[in-house]
């Protein structure tokens, strides 16, 4: 198990760099070229929906956990910010977002698309959003076994 | 660690009844970079509502740059064009799918066969 931590304070800026970090973390963690993409993705877009809703748009602390075995990785992003909205949860559709010209509302979709589980917890004014991707079985592991 | 992942857009206009924009976005087209993405939809808007966008040096999308798109869609569709996309890489296509995008948005391999979309060969 390798577990690393990553703390911030800072704005829209810091995601381009919170992108590269994710991803450099795990090409080390030795997931896929696909993987990465999803799971760098899955992070900024849980990082921008916290600056955006969680802080209002304004600087606010953001911690980053990373535990990591040989089946996967397990992501948690907490914050001290507003709790979630509850309206945020209902997913729009895509039609929904096409016919009412919306630009916003795939964030949470994007989330719940890359990664196989999702999960937001609110405890003691804490967010913690814990999204967890399971690693592609490798072929000769799976040849192995049969 | 890299330097600001910055979006570049270079456009050609074709077409001689129908005018049609292929834009070629180079960088990533996320939350920073994709209000770039809208206000050349905007300063296009009097020339053509039909977009094709070369997606083969796009590096990263995120929500926000496929936003900026799906938000354009509709007044392009009820105006008479489109949006297509042509030639997205491996990571950006698959998320293009994940979001069933493919479901509602066309997707081509060269941009001549987008182009001959727009000129009615294939609609």
């Amino acid at each position: 198990m390798k577990k690393i931590e990553l703390a911030l304070h800072e704005d829209f800026s810091t995601v381009t760099e919170l992108r590269n970090v994710i991803a450099e973390i795990c090409r080390r963690l030795e997931f896929d070229k696909q993987d990465i993409y999803h799971i760098k993705s899955a992070v900024d877009e849980a990082f921008i929906n916290i600056i955006q809703h969680s802080y209002k748009n304004k600087t606010g602390d953001v911690k980053i956990e990373l535990d990591a075995d040989d089946k996967k990785v397990t992501i948690r992003i907490m914050d001290w910010g507003e709790p979630l909205d509850k309206t945020h949860l209902r997913r729009s559709s895509l039609s929904d977002i096409i016919n009412e010209q919306k630009e916003h509302g795939l964030g949470l979709l994007m989330i719940e698309r890359l990664m196989d589980k999702v999960k937001y917890v609110r405890r003691k004014k804490t967010n913690t959003l814990i999204m967890v991707k399971r690693r592609k079985e490798k072929l000769h592991e799976r040849s192995r076994r049969t | 660690m890299k330097e600001a992942e910055e979006l570049k857009i270079t456009q050609t206009i074709t077409g001689d009844k129908q005018k049609i924009a292929i834009l070629n976005l180079h960088g990533y087209l996320d939350s920073n970079t994709s209000p770039l993405l809208k206000e050349r939809f905007l300063s296009l808007d009097s020339q053509t509502h039909c977009f094709v966008l070369d997606f083969s040096d796009v590096e990263y999308v995120s929500s926000a740059g496929w936003g900026v798109i799906l938000g354009r869609i509709k007044d392009y569709r009820d105006k008479g064009g489109d949006i297509v996309f042509v030639r997205m890489n491996r990571e950006v296509a698959s998320v293009y799918e994940l979001l069933e995008l493919n479901k509602v948005m066309k997707h081509f391999i060269t941009i001549q066969e987008a182009v001959h979309y727009f000129s009615g060969e294939h609609k």
